[in-house]
This record gives structure tokens, sequence and C-alpha cells, in this order.
């Protein structure tokens, strides 16, 4: 990769800051001397008629490889504990979403406001109501592997582990054969079976991110993983 | 609402009524350091006072912090022989109640008892600056520097409250510390009173708003011209170093700051916060704020 993403794609940074100046007038992109790029300022919690009830100083870095990978969110003005409770990392990075389903919130390539209006803000509502006392207002993720199993859980309907492997395994792999058995279970080809849902799978999870949820989960995988699908 | 009106307001918001609770804890915790400091130095009797925005008068409730300077009499040892064991002395002192963070001449002080909850040391929003007077008059002082180009600083906190105090443009001053911490610039406070007190040197019975938008202006159109100078040692501390770290912030932010006032009127600088209420209220408002959330996502955390 040659350079940061503002460098081989200047458009995009003009994109990302004609939109904070519209939407969020006190979030600025700055990039550094070093070539970092980092949305600094306050993030409003607003209401639906757009009032503020709530700020928080926030650090967005946008990596060297945005859009394809997320932004790194960390909230500076200390009011959110460094707790796993409060879904922020010993480093200070918030964890806003599973990075896998940002298919659903925010696909490569949306506009970076996309992220600020739905995970971020929902992030941050939801610790103004955690400190008030109040349970997360869209639930929460389990911490770690378990996280990603109920995510599968969730998106597979299905809570048997065999199937989700397999589900996994295929979608890890960088094309699908209609040869193979279909990964529900049924003893079918997949041509004959889900293939059209796998299909719609595979456009939500790519083969990399599928491959990272295999590692994430790890041993409680391998004893239902094949080498190569059937 | 005209715009000086708005200012005035936002300006009213973000002052503290005098039995406010953050107010009075700022004062509890300084009357500990005070008492922690004149216990371990006793001999020395250092010189213990407010100084910062709490003695300028520019404080501001988003984001405030009480500055202390712990001054020993120019001819006393007991805290150390050189200002640098001044400074570690006073940091190990300090260091047997609270965390502390080493700034470049400051102490800043933390609650250890959040550890364990929060995962990290809350911040007391007081600064400790040790320091030595220079002679038995008590004015100027020779501050140890952590960082930076000198060791060792001359500096004169009376003549510092005093410039910000009589320069007739407090308002303005708080109101771009505001507009500093909300976008954040990063700038440092003392730096940017600095800017605002010399840019405004000419203006000072113009309206609010006509300040605020002259000192943008001259921050986006001439952010390599800026300038200032320590007025308790004009020759001796070089600013430009620390005013460099910001030049082009300032100018980009004062740049999206204009274009909004022109646009849509201050009310698009500051916004329009949610005054009202208790707890229960503001419960209330977030909650119905969820109820319209049409894809909701979970938070996760990757490491168990």
């Amino acid at each position: 990769m040659r350079g940061a993403w503002h460098q081989r794609h200047p458009e995009l940074g003009g994109q990302i800051g004609a939109d904070l100046r519209a939407r969020y007038p006190n979030l600025h992109l700055l990039i550094g001397s070093d070539g970092s790029a980092t949305v600094r300022g306050t993030f409003p919690v607003r209401s639906p008629d757009r009032r503020v009830l709530d700020r928080y100083q926030v650090s967005i870095e946008l990596p060297a490889d945005y859009p394809r990978c997320l932004p790194i969110v960390r909230e500076v003005g200390g009011r959110i504990p460094w707790k796993a409770d409060f879904h922020v990392n010993a480093d200070g990075v918030a964890c806003v979403l599973l990075p896998d389903d940002r298919w659903r919130c925010f696909p490569e390539g949306a506009p970076f406001v996309q992220f600020l209006d739905g995970p971020v803000h929902q992030f941050f509502l939801g610790q103004s109501l955690v400190a008030l006392g109040e349970d997360w207002p869209f639930g929460q993720w389990s911490h770690g592997p378990n996280g990603v199993n109920e995510y599968y859980q969730w998106l597979l309907e299905t809570d048997d582990a065999p199937t989700i492997a397999r589900y996994l395994h295929v979608l890890a792999k960088l094309s699908m054969k209609g040869h193979w058995d279909c990964p529900c279970g049924s003893g079918q080809k997949i041509r004959r079976c889900c293939r059209a849902k796998i299909e719609a799978l595979r456009r939500k999870i790519p083969p990399v991110v599928a491959r990272k949820a295999l590692g994430t989960l790890g041993a409680r995988m391998l004893p239902y993983i094949r080498s190569e699908p059937r | 609402m005209n715009p000086n009106d708005y200012l005035e307001k936002i300006l009213a918001q973000q002052t503290f009524s005098d039995d406010d609770p953050e107010l009075e804890e700022l004062r509890t915790i300084r009357k500990e350091i005070d008492g922690l400091l004149q216990r371990r130095f006793s001999k020395s009797s250092p010189s213990i006072r407010w100084g910062g925005s709490m003695a300028k008068g520019t404080m501001i409730r988003e984001a405030y912090d009480g500055d202390m300077t712990c001054y020993f009499p120019h001819d006393e040892t007991e805290a150390g022989n050189t200002i640098e064991e001044i400074y570690e002395n006073v940091a190990a002192t300090l260091g047997e109640r609270y965390v502390v963070e080493r700034k470049t001449s400051a102490i800043r002080v933390k609650d250890p008892s959040t550890k364990e909850s929060k995962g990290f040391a809350q911040d007391l929003h007081i600064d400790v600056v040790p320091g030595r007077f220079t002679g038995e008059d008590g004015g100027d002082v020779f501050l140890h520097q952590t960082s930076g180009g000198k060791q060792r600083l001359k500096t004169n906190l009376q003549i510092h409250i005093d410039h910000i105090k009589d320069s007739g443009v407090r308002p303005a001053i708080r109101l771009m510390k505001l507009w500093n911490v909300r976008n954040g610039v990063g700038a440092k406070t003392f730096v940017l009173e600095l800017l605002l007190v010399k840019l405004l040197e000419k203006k000072k019975s113009a309206l609010l708003a006509q300040q605020l938008e002259y000192v943008l202006t001259e921050f986006r159109d001439n952010p390599n011209g800026l300038a200032v100078e320590d007025p308790a040692n004009p020759g001796g501390n070089d600013l430009k170093p620390i005013l460099d770290q910001v030049r082009q912030r300032l100018s980009v932010v004062a740049a999206t700051t204009l274009s909004l006032i022109e646009n849509s009127g201050w009310e698009s600088v500051f916004d329009k916060d949610d005054e009202g209420g208790d707890a229960e209220d503001r419960k209330a408002e977030l909650k119905a704020a969820t109820v319209h959330v049409v894809n909701p996502t979970k938070p996760w955390l990757p490491d168990a």
C-alpha cells in the first residue's frame, strides 16, 4: 500500500471534511505532520429534534488503510472508565460495534458520517444512560470470543456450533463451489440447498472477516472444521 | 436572539456559582494538598495559592483546572537545593496521597481510589506548580521544566494574573477557551490567553461577537504570523515552539467556525444545549432518543 488513505484518495478527505462541517461542526479532520488522520473535537448526543443532550470529547483515528479498516474511537475527556463493562479497552479504545456487524451499519465505502450517526451516536447515547444507572439501550455483545459466537448465532439463526463452524469455513473461502456440502447440515450440495442464503452472507461477511472470526472462536470451532469443504 | 446576547448566555452557562459542588470539591482538594505540603515542608512555609484561571477569572465549566503554586523562599533548602530537587520532592510528597503526572512545570494530581472502578486514576483538575522565589520580594520565581529547551524558567505569577485580569477581554478569553475545548484544538490555555490579549489590544471596546470574529479571522488567515511573549519574562521564554504545535489546527478550525457563523450564525458554533432538568428528565430524554434509532448496534469488546 502506498501512503495513507488521504494521500491516495484526497477526495475522500475532502468529503469527510465537508460532511463534518455540515453535520458535526465541532468535529474536525486533522492531518498530522506524520501523515496520521484524526477527527477531533466534541461529539454531541442529540435528541430527535437535534438538541444536545450530552457531549463527549473524542479522538477518532482513521488508520492508514481506512476505509477498509474501521475508525478507532477514543473518549478523551476522562468521563468513561477504561473498563470492559463500559466497552472500553485498557488502552482507552472504545469498541463501538462488533467489526463483523459493520455490513449492517457502516459497510466499507459508506460515508464516514454514517459511522458517526450510527454506531458512535448509539455508543455514546448508551454511555449516557449507563452513567445514569440504566442498561445498555440496544443490548451488548459479550466480551471476546463469546460475543463473536453470539453474533454468528444471531446472524445464522442457529446455536449449533458445528453448523456455525461450517458456515464460517465456507465464507472464509475466496470463492464458493456449488458441489460442496451445504453448511446447513442437510446433506445436500450447496447448489441444491442454501446457495442464495450463502451468496447473501458472502456479501455481508467477506472472507477476511470470516477467517478472523474462525481465528477468534479458535478451539471451540476446530473440531467441526475440515481442511477443505466437500 | 442577537449574537451578543447569545454569547453572553453561553458565558453564563459556563460560569460556576460560588457554591457550585465542583468548585467546592476543588477547594476541598486544595485544602488537602495545602495541608500535605505545609506539613512536609513546615520549616520553609511555601507560598501556596491559586494561580491559573481561578486567579485570573477565566474559568469555564466545560474544562476547568485549578493551578496551585507551591513556591519556596529563595534561601530555603528544605525542599531541595536545586529547583529540580524541589520539583521532585513536591512530586514525591504529593505521590504519597495521589497519583501524580509530571507535566512540563506542573504536577497533576489524580485520585488513586478510582483505579479499580474506572481503570484509571480520575483527574482531580488540580495542577501543583513548584518553584522558588528568585529574591525576597516574593515576585519572580524559577520553575523547573521537565521538557523543552531550558530546564529553568523564570516567571512571575502576579504579572500573569494582572496581565489577564486587566486585559479587559476576559469574556472573549473564556469563550475562546470553550471554542478550543469544544473543537479539540488543543492549544495550551495560557498561550491562547496571551494571544487573545495581544490580538484584542485595540479591539477592547468592540462587541463580543466582533472580537471573536476578528480573532478567528487572524487565526484563519495569518497562522504563521501569530506570536506571543511571556509578559513576565519577555525576552527569556520562547513560546514559539508551543504555538508552532497548533498553528495549523487553529487555522483549520477557525476557517470552519467562520464559515459556520456566516452561514448559520453563532448558535451553530456553540450549539443549543439542553438546559433542562434533573437526572430523571435527562434519563427520559435519552430514552426517548433511543426509540428513534432505526438500525441499532451493540457494543462489544475484543478482550474478555
